[in-house]
């Protein structure tokens, strides 16, 4: 009778040991990214920090005078969310085909997919540009059959740039919605199905509710790396669809204002952290990447 | 200029370093040719910065490489850096003691730069650059097609450029921030201002020009991608520096390049007048200003001689697409004091239109 309190705390003693034990591991190991981000992505914001602050943060005032800019960071954040959007839907019918497909098929959607997510942004959207030149691949293509003989007028407009950023954007949206997909309890479709309902009920009632948070997640890692988007809209959307980094671009190799440029650099890294932040107590984005 | 100092300073880092590679280089290319460098007073090298690529290959081979035979002092290029040679012309210690430099950012403050003697000056410039620009040339902007998009003959003028009932087809024109080029002088000389009212420009005016053809437009980012818009047929005409028009023809294209009403642009380099091995840089100056070497540069990149004398040296073939030929009458020259004084509101007003 004496022993059994003895026992529990010793075993209680030696299971706190070592849980303090893996703490302290798992703390080392989390030196070496820390260093890393610290020298990769802190050393050069204290930089540009520090750049933008040369002319006394007079730059902060001044970038709002360059008429390009304000109408630049609008822009940005509707081709964003038009962006977001888009890829959301199409990576879910996407997502969907991969899963319900027959292997052959599969397989050839996901090697699709990978490859167009291992290629560069810049022979993409070069790509791209080859297809919809006035006199490009496609138009090549139409007039094969007899469908048109006039330039296409689809290069450098907004219509002809969404397609090429969906397409880059896609992996990031299709992926996490995959593995949801895959996720998911075959017993519970089963359960479905025994319980006599057809495919939309079972889908609208199992499958979209397990892949929604993932659809989420998908879709706010897309709008953040939508905002700093350059070269696509630069090639595909012309200049009239010039974004934030576009103006900043100009701003550090041709107006030689680097505190500008640095300064709206400020501003754009900010407002995605604050989007990331809110999103991510929205929806936990950082649990479903985690 | 306190804002440009860091990068100055990081980058003085990365040039010290390459200074004391190519020192270190040429102490052992020295050793092994003494007898070609007994025969001048000159020593040294000379460190030239400019934008590298097929230009700065054919200046190794029309001046640099028998500058090094002659004299010994060899020319080490580099990579030009903005930040660097904007602070040589501020009054910086020289890391480059020759750097390419547009007239607009030498001419409205010379106070730091090297007088070079009248032996060394090119003809050519215009007046007020001929005193401190070395290794002079010329380039051109101007419009030009493949000969078969206007049988009949293609635009005459900028008038006829902005004629799209007359000449169909859509322009290349150039399309980032930074190259609003003569894009507004065009815009005003089709609105019918004359070429020598150009200036102070009415940039509200020549945009609202540029609007009224912005729809027959197709703009390109970077210089060469206006050749691949010509040859696929996607634009008729284009608007570009002239060596893009030169490449095509270099290539086997037949293209005409309308030389009236085209604007000739003087460049060149310049040295800081704080250069410890003056006679270095004057030698060379003069070496470069020789016509029958500057004809060797001329036939293989096309860019107009800053010496008269050159055409002597060059065949009829080669004089017709040069920018500066006599044939070519009614060029027009930029006003680089005026885009100097006013160049960060061009690149703002320029960027706000194409992104309008």
């Amino acid at each position: 009778m004496t022993t059994t309190p003895v026992t529990v705390a010793v075993r209680t003693a030696s299971r706190s040991a070592r849980a303090a034990g893996s703490a302290t591991e798992s703390r080392w190991l989390l030196w070496p990214p820390l260093v890393f981000f610290a020298l990769a992505l802190g050393a050069p914001l204290v930089m540009l920090l520090i750049q933008s602050f040369e002319t006394g943060g007079s730059a902060y005032m001044e970038m709002f005078d360059v008429a390009a800019f304000p109408a630049a960071l609008v822009r940005t954040v509707v081709m964003a969310a038009v962006v977001m959007l888009l890829t959301m839907v199409f990576g879910a019918f996407y997502a969907l085909a991969i899963m319900g497909s027959p292997l052959w098929l599969r397989l050839t959607l996901l090697a699709a997919l990978l490859l167009s997510l291992w290629t560069s942004v810049m022979v993409r959207s070069f790509g791209w540009v080859l297809l919809e030149l006035p006199k490009g691949a496609l138009y090549w293509f139409l007039n094969l059959l007899g469908l048109r003989d006039e330039p296409l007028d689809f290069y450098q407009t907004t219509i002809g740039m969404y397609p090429a950023m969906i397409a880059v954007m896609l992996p990031f949206a299709v992926l996490p919605m995959m593995s949801a997909l895959q996720s998911i309890d075959h017993e519970q479709l089963n359960a479905a199905r025994v319980f006599g309902a057809g495919e939309l009920l079972t889908f609208r009632t199992v499958t979209w509710p397990q892949i929604i948070p993932a659809m989420i997640s998908g879709g706010v890692l897309v709008f953040v790396m939508s905002l700093g988007f350059y070269v696509t809209p630069l090639l595909l959307g012309g200049p009239s669809n010039l974004t934030v980094s576009g103006v900043i671009n100009a701003q550090i190799n041709q107006a030689n204002r680097p505190d500008l440029g640095a300064a709206m650099s400020i501003l754009l890294v900010g407002g995605t952290m604050l989007v990331y932040l809110i999103a991510d107590r929205l929806f936990k984005v950082s649990e479903k990447w985690g | 200029m306190p804002r440009k100092s860091r990068i100055r300073r990081v980058a003085a880092v990365g040039i010290a370093a390459t200074a004391v590679l190519t020192l270190v280089a040429g102490c052992s290319a020295d050793a092994g040719s003494t007898e070609s460098s007994a025969s001048s007073d000159l020593s040294g090298n000379i460190i030239w910065a400019d934008y590298g690529g097929p230009t700065n290959e054919s200046r190794q081979v029309a001046y640099f490489d028998s500058f090094y035979d002659e004299t010994g002092v060899e020319v080490v290029s580099t990579s030009i850096e903005d930040a660097i040679y904007l602070g040589i012309l501020d009054g910086d210690s020289p890391d480059y003691d020759i750097f390419q430099a547009g007239a607009s950012d030498v001419l409205p403050d010379t106070s730091n730069v090297l007088e070079i003697p009248e032996s060394a000056q090119g003809d050519l410039l215009p007046e007020n650059m001929q005193p401190y620009y070395i290794g002079g040339f010329i380039f051109g902007e101007a419009q030009g097609w493949l000969t078969d998009t206007f049988p009949d003959g293609g635009p005459q003028d900028w008038v006829d450029f902005f004629d799209t009932d007359k000449f169909p087809g859509k322009r290349a024109w150039p399309g980032s921030p930074g190259s609003f080029d003569a894009s507004y002088e065009i815009a005003l000389l089709a609105d019918g201002v004359a070429a020598e009212d150009l200036y102070p420009l009415d940039i509200e005016r020549a945009t609202a020009k540029l609007d009224t053809i912005r729809d027959d437009l197709v703009f390109y980012q970077s210089y060469p991608e206006a050749q691949q818009l010509l040859t696929s047929g996607s634009v008729a005409i284009a608007v570009t520096v002239t060596g893009q028009f030169q490449a095509l023809i270099n290539a086997g294209e037949d293209v005409t390049v309308q030389w009236n009403e085209a604007f000739a642009v003087p460049s060149g380099f310049v040295a800081s007048n704080q250069v410890e091995n003056t006679d270095e840089v004057i030698a060379l100056a003069e070496w470069m200003n020789d016509p029958e070497r500057q004809a060797v540069f001329t036939e293989r990149t096309g860019y107009g001689p800053s010496n008269s004398a050159v055409f002597d040296y060059l065949s009829e073939d080669v004089q017709g697409n040069i920018v500066n030929s006599p044939d070519h009458t009614n060029l027009i020259y930029w006003d680089d004091e005026w885009r100097g004084a006013n160049y960060e509101d061009l690149v703002n007003s320029y960027t706000d239109w194409l992104a309008g």
